[in-house]
């Protein structure tokens, strides 16, 4: 039994030897060295002199206590030697113990290396999140300063927009109302004429900043009502043979038997493309003419501008549709705005505008606009006699834009009353029990809405018109909402300004 | 020559091996790798026409001392405290083992170095906080071990202070 135990003794130790390398040293309390057994080899101190200084040889041994039991983990004894290093006092001398430990630290090492990459990675990985965080703050911070420069830029538009119209409702309406009286002096007539060119174009310039300035904000809201389609084809027609016939081009329109005579749509807004389309056709045509021609197929009219120009540059093509983009090989005015109102427009009719084709020969624009049938529109003209019973009682605080109305409904036969102040209206509204009022939305004194609302609260249901020179969207809105029946939109335009008046005075 | 132990405490990473390499052998490596238990170097330098001889033990990376940390401290006449100037934690950690250290070793001289400076970019720890903490008594340098900015003039500024 003992020669058993003592054998398994001698393998043990066989085994840990091997695997550990063993060393012991025995040292003094200075750490000088008395004697060694094990390997001594593998930690480089094979030729050790007795009373030789450890720690000469032995660094990490200077500064310790030899009388002090103490245990080091992963030393590094030499360049790819690694052992736990014990110091334990035995009587008078101590013994330096070394185990060699070179794997389990390559597994520590590994383990460690792995656990601080990990570390690290997600330290920079909140270093970015921090930073993209920051950023976005940043992105935050500058698009809601955009937004709000941007909005201040449309409330600048909008409030220029509304000052420069309300003059040119005087320049426009007294340039009309003047105009036939001026047909027997040619002098006279041409300066109506200028005015009146000058004047448009200057509300053009307006209206379509305004629309730009809108629609970039997406605050922009369609009016659908039911339209006299072919009418209304008619009436751009209409209105732009003139300066077709002054650049010497025909101008003619084509109008399909699909074509329905009404459809829902935003009449306003699909005048505003056809004069736009239809008016570049004719500005940028030097000979020949331009043909308007629509049909009706799968719920959608189909318009389309063929022109006879000498087409669009190809290197302007792309940019065609883009605001601002104006082409460098024409001299004609324009804001470069147009095409792009355009096109946002009958995208927001869930319609489409594109180019269909240019080429030397001329151009082709095609307008798609989604449009139910609707029930046709009985167009009433109220004779003179009739009109000359009704009273219409008009309130504006502009002196100018007031005489105009009155002198041209004076003119169409009415029986008209106004007066500047929204408390004055009032009173004249309870006096005259008038058939029909039209009331400016800005007074001095109240607004158009406050005199409707203290207007219906009296109990007078008169049909009220309202009149302003804001043309945005949600004015338009409010506008119906507080009961009016329809509103129009400064500067006037006489046709509609007396349909809308024959049509609500009844 | 007088033989002194130094030891570098700090958390991981923050360059410590580094910082004993660009001293000892005036290299530097640009992968990281960690360091387990304990890896000892030496220097001789001459501070203030005396010769030392610097026994430097480089201890793996961690964030407070354990009882295995403090048997590394045995014997040290002082140490030098590494943070990573641009992880900002780190800097925290060098404040907490210097705590510890001062309770183990007692008043025994040390300096902080602030390392990774050359990273400028990515700084979290404010370049006037060297000069901040040489206000309130401490030495402390700003340093690279990649370029050695301020490396050696740390060394031989612990060194001339060691007992």
């Amino acid at each position: 039994m003992t020669v058993v135990n003592l054998t398994l003794a001698r393998a043990l130790r066989d085994y840990v030897q091997r695997r550990s390398r063993v060393l012991l040293i025995e040292v003094n309390a200075g750490f000088r060295f008395l004697r060694a057994r094990g390997d001594v080899r593998h930690y480089g101190l094979a030729r050790l002199q007795v009373l030789e200084d450890l720690t000469a040889k032995l660094h990490f041994l200077h500064g310790l206590n030899a009388r002090q039991p103490v245990t080091l983990s992963f030393v590094e004894v030499r360049p790819g030697v690694v052992a736990d290093v014990h110091i334990v006092p035995a009587g008078d001398s101590s013994w330096v113990l070394f185990f060699d430990v070179l794997e389990a630290y390559e597994r520590e090492r590994k383990l460690q290396q792995r656990t601080h990459e990990t570390l690290l990675l997600n330290d920079r990985l909140k270093a970015m999140l921090s930073d993209l965080r920051q950023t976005q703050a940043e992105l935050q911070r500058s698009s809601l300063e955009l937004k709000q420069a941007n909005d201040s830029k449309a409330r600048l538009i909008a409030s220029f927009g509304h000052e420069l119209r309300t003059p040119l409702t005087a320049i426009l309406g007294f340039a009309a109302h003047v105009k036939p009286r001026a047909a027997a002096d040619p002098v006279l007539e041409r300066g109506i004429a200028a005015v009146e060119r000058g004047g448009e174009h200057l509300l053009n310039l307006i209206d379509n900043l305004l629309d730009a300035s809108v629609l970039e904000l997406g605050q922009f809201k369609l009016s659908i009502g039911a339209t006299d389609i072919r009418q209304l084809l008619g009436e751009v027609a209409d209105l732009l043979s003139p300066l077709a016939s002054n650049r010497g081009l025909s101008i003619s329109l084509e109008l399909d038997a699909s074509l329905p005579t009404c459809v829902l749509l935003d009449a306003a807004r699909t005048r505003q493309i056809l004069i736009n389309i239809l008016g570049n056709a004719i500005k940028f045509t030097e000979r020949g003419g331009v043909i308007l021609c629509a049909d009706y197929r799968d719920g959608a009219l189909q318009i389309s501008v063929i022109d006879t120009g000498t087409g669009i540059d190809p290197s302007f093509q792309k940019a065609l549709f883009q605001p601002f983009a104006r082409s460098t090989h024409t001299s004609v005015r324009g804001t470069g705005l147009g095409l792009s109102i355009s096109r946002a427009l009958s995208e927001a009719h869930g319609g489409s505008l594109h180019l269909k084709e240019s080429s030397a020969q001329g151009t082709t624009f095609l307008l798609v606009l989604p449009a139910e049938r609707s029930v046709e529109l009985v167009a009433v003209r109220d004779s003179l006699a009739l009109r000359s019973t009704r009273t219409i009682l008009i309130c504006d605080d502009d002196a100018d834009v007031l005489a105009l109305l009155v002198a041209l409904l004076t003119d169409a036969g009415f029986h008209v009353e106004s007066c500047h102040r929204g408390e004055d209206f009032l009173e004249q509204c309870h006096a005259l029990k008038p058939n029909l009022v039209l009331l400016d939305l800005n007074l001095a004194d109240l607004t158009g809405f406050d005199c409707i609302r203290r207007l219906r609260a009296a109990g007078e249901d008169v049909p009220a018109i309202a009149l302003s020179a804001d043309n945005r969207g949600d004015v338009a809105q409010a506008v119906v909402e507080s009961g009016f029946v329809d509103f129009l939109l400064k500067p006037l335009q006489v046709e509609r300004l007396i349909h809308a008046v024959d049509q609500w005075s009844r | 020559m007088k033989t002194r132990k130094i030891c570098l405490l700090g958390d991981f990473a923050v360059g410590k091996t580094s910082l004993i390499a660009r001293f000892v052998t005036n290299v530097f490596h640009e992968r990281y790798q960690t360091t387990v238990g304990v890896k000892i170097d030496t220097k001789e330098v001459s501070v203030a026409g005396q010769d030392v001889k610097m026994v430097i033990w480089d201890l793996a990376g961690s964030s407070a001392l354990s009882s295995t940390s403090f048997n590394y401290l045995r014997g040290a006449s002082g140490y030098v405290l590494v943070a990573d100037a641009t992880r900002g934690s780190t800097f925290e950690t060098a404040k907490t083992l210097h705590a510890s250290a001062q309770k183990f070793l007692g008043s025994v001289p040390f300096v902080v170095l602030l390392n990774k400076s050359d990273l400028t970019m990515q700084r979290e720890i404010a370049q006037s906080s060297a000069t901040d903490l040489c206000a309130h008594g401490w030495s402390a340098f700003d340093t690279s071990a990649l370029s050695g900015e301020n490396v050696e003039r740390a060394f031989l500024e612990l060194a001339g202070r060691l007992q």
